[in-house]
């Protein structure tokens, strides 16, 4: 997942960062900049947004503002130190999905980031269960077959971003922009070796594929017998 | 100092003062006009009378001198009834020529009136009132004389005026109770029309009384009032103006404030997690960085409560109530969440409940939960151990609720006790951490209740500990503090 954090005080936004990404799951851009964060929110797909309320440029509401206005339902999440009721009402009302208030625990940052992207998929559930695949979502570990694994981060983000889209086909660009921060390199094979991974330690003999690939379109993870045209 | 008559009071006592004087000066007038016609009247009978009296006296000559003739029934008409008419004629001596029979003596008056003009003269004559004419007059020539001498006579003819003083008594009773009935719904009248006229004064006055720190932004529209309270209306919408601009600037302080103290907290709390998350395993450094993070949670603390504290003192009360019931589930919550905290201690917390009344309260159950919890864990904290804390919710005086904390524990110091509810008071004087927190918990806990009108005391319990009083108001008595009459 690629979360994108607008927050203007430098310290605290990078501590942010490093604490969300003790979680595999996470690759995290930072901006300063209301106006930079506010343009990047907009040109980019991010799968969860956090801002900050007081920024310089345009403030957290703007931005919320903006992507809501652009159609986007990504979940967002404020973080502030404003936390008058007043000021919680009117975030929530402008379209966020949660607020959490400064200085905050960052045990409950993670839960809640990860309770927000839970739920803009539809799966309440910490444990997804894909036919006979289930990730653990909370423990980050993954069970097939009777096995469990303790994937490497980016095998368990690839694996996890396909979990959260069953049956649904992710190009290899999108997979690109979703599991790295600005600074991924657009090789990319490092996908493919990726899923070669994953299928290494997830296929089971016998049993079709878990991640099948759709020439020229992307890849699709599904425990259903293989669609015409999957390999 | 005694309070100033109301409008509707002063407006109907200038209408009715006024009306008042015309109405007596009517009445006089009315009177006096009246009074005269009927006087003249009566003056004028007697006139009458007494010349007709006059033209029956014939001068008889030098010999016989002057002869009064009439006929018997006209004399019996001066002796008839009870106040009967009187005649005395004097001739030119002053010798009477003949007299009333019911008159005894010649009144001195008539002696002394003037010889040249009529006068009339009011007297009293076997107890009745009269009033009589003295009319110089001349005496009839002989028939047959030549009209040149004519003896000069004195005719005094006095009537009764017992009727007419009755008929003067009558007019003014009558005129005295037309006034009164006049006067009577006039008041009447006046109250009534008074409380219609100024009916938009009442409602100005309940509409500023719904104004309050939450609607500041409310403005009268001063076309909708009458004329002569648009400058009223005006200078309470410059009022509220500066109210609102004043209570912004507040707000943004608090606001200011908040995000000025909580920044620099989160930096350093996540800094400290985010490293106890990724970094090293060494014992040392975990407790480092472990102890870092109570330090920051003390400081988060501190801010937290500043923070409420100005906000407890700066914003009004919110617009809520709670049913006696569920201050009580409230109180109960937090007892039941601090029981933990007093077994440590082997302390207890018991809730006492007596009949309460129905109305609801001017109170949340947030704020209920944190005074209650500031109490019973103060009890707690410097109690003692083996400290029996009671939790009593009873009906007040007056409408409301008072909930008392009582403690059989250590009690509050002499030294303590007048600064108890003041910011950051501590019993312990170097304020060592271990004794207790940094003093704002009673200070926080009276600025709530007074924000919602009530109050907290506290008074030493029998025999020793502690005894906190709070008084929370009934909303309808909150509602009338700040309805204006």
């Amino acid at each position: 997942m690629r979360l994108l954090l607008v927050e203007d005080e430098v310290r605290l936004a990078r501590n942010i960062k490093k604490g969300l990404e003790t979680i595999p799951s996470f690759a995290v851009d930072i901006c300063h900049d209301g106006v930079d964060g506010q343009h990047q929110a907009l040109t980019i797909t991010y799968d969860l947004l956090i801002l900050d309320l007081m920024l310089p440029g345009a403030d957290g509401l703007a931005i919320l503002q903006a992507v809501r206005a652009a159609g986007s339902r990504v979940p967002v999440l404020i973080l502030t130190a404003r936390t008058a009721k007043e000021d919680i009402v009117r975030g929530l009302d402008f379209g966020s999905d949660d607020y959490l208030g400064k200085p905050f625990d960052m045990g409950e940052l993670l839960a809640r980031v990860k309770a927000l992207i839970r739920r803009s998929h539809n799966k309440p559930d910490p444990v997804v269960r894909i036919g006979d695949l289930e990730i653990d979502t909370h423990r980050h570990l993954v069970r097939r077959g009777g096995v469990e694994h303790a994937l490497p981060a980016l095998e368990y983000r690839l694996l996890e971003y396909l979990a959260y889209r069953p049956g649904q086909v992710v190009s290899k660009t999108e997979l690109l922009e979703h599991l790295y921060d600005y600074n991924w390199e657009k090789f990319s094979n490092v996908i493919e070796v990726y899923v070669s991974a994953l299928r290494r330690k997830l296929d089971i003999e016998g049993a079709p594929r878990l991640i099948h690939t759709l020439r020229g379109q992307g890849y699709v993870l599904s425990t259903d017998a293989p669609a015409a045209g999957w390999v | 100092m005694r309070a100033p008559l109301s409008l509707r009071l002063r407006l109907v006592l200038l209408v009715c003062g006024l009306e008042l004087l015309l109405v007596a000066a009517f009445a006089a007038s009315i009177y006096w006009h009246t009074r005269h016609l009927l006087m003249a009247s009566f003056d004028g009978s007697l006139s009458a009378n007494a010349e007709a009296l006059a033209t029956l006296v014939a001068d008889e000559g030098p010999g016989d001198g002057l002869e009064l003739e009439f006929s018997d029934e006209v004399m019996t008409r001066f002796s008839r009834g009870d106040a009967p008419d009187l005649f005395v004629v004097l001739g030119p001596d002053r010798r009477v020529v003949e007299r009333s029979r019911a008159l005894s003596a010649v009144p001195d008056l008539v002696a002394a009136a003037d010889r040249a003009t009529p006068t009339f003269r009011d007297f009293v004559h076997a107890g009745a009132p009269y009033r009589g004419i003295v009319l110089p007059s001349h005496a009839q020539p002989e028939e047959d004389r030549d009209g040149a001498s004519t003896t000069p006579i004195t005719v005094f003819f006095a009537a009764s005026r017992a009727d007419l003083d009755a008929d003067l008594s009558a007019l003014v009773w009558f005129l005295v109770l037309a006034a009164a009935a006049t006067l009577g719904l006039t008041v009447a009248a006046s109250l009534w029309a008074t409380r219609r006229g100024l009916a938009p004064l009442s409602a100005l006055a309940n509409d500023a009384a719904r104004i309050d720190a939450r609607c500041l932004d409310r403005r009268f529209v001063l076309d909708q009032l009458p004329s002569d309270l648009r400058p009223l209306g005006l200078s309470f919408n410059q009022l509220l103006g500066r109210l609102e601009q004043a209570f912004d600037r507040e707000r943004r302080f608090s606001a200011d404030a908040a995000h000025e103290l909580r920044t620099p907290l989160a930096a350093l709390k996540s800094g400290v997690q985010a490293t106890l998350l990724t970094s090293p395993d060494t014992i040392a450094d975990r407790q480092a960085l472990g102890e870092m993070l109570d330090e920051i949670q003390r400081l988060e603390d501190l801010c937290e409560s500043l923070l409420s504290l100005t906000a407890a003192t700066e914003q009004p009360g919110a617009d809520r109530s709670l049913p006696p019931t569920d201050l009580v589930a409230a109180i109960q919550q937090v007892a039941e969440s601090l029981r933990p905290l007093a077994a440590t201690t082997r302390s207890a917390i018991a809730v006492r409940v007596d009949p309460l009344p129905a109305a609801a309260l001017a109170i949340d159950a947030t704020a209920t939960r944190r005074i209650v919890a500031n109490l019973v864990r103060n009890a707690l904290v410097h109690g003692g151990a083996g400290v029996a804390v009671e939790v009593l919710v009873s009906a007040a005086v007056g409408p409301g609720v008072v909930v008392m904390v009582t403690d059989n524990g250590a009690g509050i110091s002499a030294e303590l006790a007048p600064r108890l509810f003041q910011r950051f008071a501590r019993g312990d004087a170097s304020r060592t951490r271990a004794t207790g927190g940094a003093g704002l918990g009673l200070a926080i806990s009276r600025a709530l209740a007074q924000q919602w009108g009530g109050t907290l005391t506290h008074r030493a319990g029998t025999p020793g500990g502690c005894c906190f009083v709070w008084t929370i108001a009934a909303l309808s008595q909150e509602a009338a503090r700040t309805t204006l009459p």
